[in-house]
């Protein structure tokens, strides 16, 4: 009832409004633009969060993700150009609506089942991650060794079908987690002799880099984005009936975002095409997908809006992001000095529990902003992009320099964006590297404590009940990983 | 490049990474306080992880001989640049230089000249809007920062005039 009450309580304060607002309303921009992913536009954001309060801060990013999965819907419908990955699938139907003269419609159908979407999302949030994380508060250093040990198996599923390359990504994230004071003994690591090296490398700046100034540097040499007509669409929400018919494919949505939420490296991309598909199996209208079917635009909108509450799940329960935006959002807790986790709930409820609020708020800020926004949003889509990349990276250096006055952490960022884009020329995935990164500590700390607990004894892994049934999950998580992604090349072979 | 070049090259450079990486950590001293893993113990753990891995990867290349791979290297996207790498390092290099110019001439100057450079860099042409955007975006910028999030910027050279 208390945590009822405190989420209740942040539905009226005014900075938690403002900050819903704002992030939704530079989300939708942000999703808008191609190129400019829900973790890209939060990533932006991030800098800007350190003078403010954790609450506060905290809602202003979860919202920008919010904002951004309707956002990216808008060019997709329009111009056929997704804003977002995840808004893939909406461009089949969406557009093919739009080319028969209902793009109002199909962003009126986006917007709603977006909504519908979060909500569900929000209370699957708040009915799983307390109970999973009351679960978790019984572990001792050697189940927490064992929990960073499982966040690191699921890099299998973020290695997009190379567990090597995975791994090589998730060591170079480790490797960067080590640089500065030894968690045990206080003495530096790989420093080099820089006093600005000596507090270790940031997450905030890793993700800055890996994220905005990565994609600047790839998006420099790629063509102009698709431009829109300029802004006459007018946005029609869905009549009772249309309502009715949406149910279906909306419920499906919303059953397979909680799934695929859920699970680290899902996100709301998978989630998204396999609503469609499945809102296609179960229609009476099979054959209208694909030719402008307003069930093909309600279901991956509704998927991918869950998505966004529930890849919160296992960050706050366990502290392990499962998603770009995840890792970002955790980010955002690190710099506050919070981290997500079992014993979140017990040092900052009023952080998770206003959260929850802000989020109900950024559904409803969603909802209200979407009926007004597109106008500018095309006008803003229709920007040349040299401009946008311009004004991008001015923003990126002004924010960075924010966080710590440092000239040295723009540099920094410079470098690891250089990083960043050699990783992408050599096909490793971003996210097992930011997955090392912030799971390092606790590995390398715990596995330490453990030791010295135990004299040194290795066993202490096995005899403690949560870490074994933890160890064994991780194994059963990385075999079955291992075994899907060789059946899958059998299957592709074949 | 194609898959098979790809995976050649990531196996070498993280073969070279995680060797440098396992040289460094041991030239770091232990310390008295140290537990029974060592200051050491972990890092080199993970750099001969990320050296199976990157000689793995190195030999299911050479074993996986793919004859009929075709680079991709000529493959050029309509309108994009024909150089997107050179074009990439460019556009680091401008970054850098703001880096190297902000204490100089300061955050305001240092901004505006860098967001006109880099949307000219970009393709964006036509001096006066160019200018508009370097006039406009290096004060928004400070008083935004300065005055709204209390966050003051470097001032450089004219520091005298604006303070610190």
């Amino acid at each position: 009832m208390d945590s009822f009450l405190l989420a209740l309580s942040n539905l009226t304060s005014g900075w938690v409004i403002l900050s819903a607002f704002a992030g939704v309303l530079w989300g939708i921009f942000g999703g808008a633009l191609p190129g400019i992913s829900p973790s890209i536009a939060m990533a932006l954001l991030l800098p800007f969060t350190v003078g403010m309060e954790a609450t506060n801060a905290l809602v202003l990013l979860a919202s920008v993700y919010v904002g951004a999965e309707y956002g990216g819907s808008i060019p997709a419908i329009l111009i056929r150009t997704p804003g977002t990955n995840s808004a893939s699938a909406t461009v089949i139907d969406g557009n093919e609506m739009a080319k028969r003269g209902q793009a109002g419609e199909a962003l009126g159908i986006s917007l709603m089942s977006g909504l519908y979407g979060g909500l569900f999302g929000l209370v699957i949030l708040v009915l799983c991650t307390e109970s999973l994380a009351k679960v978790a508060l019984a572990f001792t250093p050697a189940a927490y060794f064992s929990l960073g040990i499982l966040g690191l198996s699921v890099i299998a599923g973020l290695s997009g079908g190379s567990l090597l390359r995975g791994l090589i990504a998730a060591c170079m994230g480790l490797m960067i987690s080590f640089i500065g004071s030894d968690p045990v003994s206080g003495v530096q690591r790989f420093t080099f002799g820089s006093e600005d090296l000596l507090d270790g490398v940031k997450p905030i700046l890793v993700m800055v880099g890996l994220f905005a100034v990565t994609e600047m540097l790839v998006q420099i040499g790629e063509p102009p984005w698709a431009r829109g007509s300029g802004g006459s669409t007018r946005l029609k929400l869905p009549d009772w009936a249309m309502s009715k018919r949406l149910f279906k494919p909306q419920a499906i949505g919303a059953v397979i975002g909680s799934i695929e939420g859920v699970t680290p490296g899902a996100g709301g991309t998978v989630a998204a095409f396999m609503a469609y598909t499945e809102a296609k199996r179960w229609s009476k209208h099979p054959e209208e997908f694909g030719k402008g079917s307003p069930e093909g635009v309600a279901a991956p909108e509704s998927a991918n809006n869950v998505v966004t509450a529930t890849a919160l799940v296992p960050l706050l329960s366990l502290g392990i992001p499962g998603s770009n935006s995840a890792a970002i959002l955790l980010g955002g807790f690190l710099i506050h000095g919070l981290q997500p986790g079992p014993m979140l709930f017990q040092k900052a409820p009023e952080v998770v529990y206003g959260l929850y609020g802000g989020l109900f708020i950024a559904n409803i800020a969603m909802l209200l902003i979407g009926l007004v926004i597109l106008t500018p949003c095309m006008w803003l889509v229709n920007r040349p992009k040299p401009y946008l990349i311009a004004f991008i990276l001015a923003l990126v250096m002004a924010g960075v320099f924010a966080i710590h006055q440092s000239l040295f952490d723009c540099g920094l960022v410079l470098v690891i964006g250089l990083l960043g884009y050699v990783m992408r020329l050599l096909n490793l995935p971003v996210l097992p590297m930011v997955l090392g990164m912030v799971l390092g500590y606790m590995v390398e700390s715990n596995y330490r404590r453990s030791l010295l607990i135990s004299g040194g004894d290795h066993s202490i892994f096995v005899t403690d009940t949560v870490s074994s049934i933890l160890l064994g999950l991780a194994v059963v998580l990385s075999a079955y990983t291992l075994w899907k992604e060789i059946s899958d090349r059998r299957k592709s072979a074949s | 490049m194609n898959a098979q070049q790809t995976d050649r090259l990531t196996g070498a450079l993280g073969l070279l990474v995680s060797s440098v990486y396992v040289y460094q950590a041991g030239l770091i001293e232990d310390s008295l306080l140290a537990d029974a893993v060592g200051v050491t113990g972990v890092p080199i753990a993970i750099g001969y992880l990320m050296a199976v891995s990157s000689v793995s990867l190195l030999v299911k290349s050479f074993l996986k001989n793919d004859v009929t791979a075709k680079t991709d290297e000529e493959e050029v996207e309509p309108g994009g640049s024909e150089h997107p790498h050179w074009k990439a390092l460019g556009l680091l290099a401008l970054l850098a230089l703001f880096v190297a110019l902000v204490p100089v001439v300061g955050f305001i100057v240092a901004i505006g000249l860098a967001v006109a450079v880099i949307a000219h860099f970009g393709g964006a042409r036509g001096f006066k809007t160019l200018m508009w955007c370097a006039l406009l975006t290096g004060p928004a910028i400070w008083l935004s920062f300065d005055y709204a999030l209390e966050i003051h910027l470097p001032t450089g050279m004219w520091s005298q005039w604006i303070g610190k």
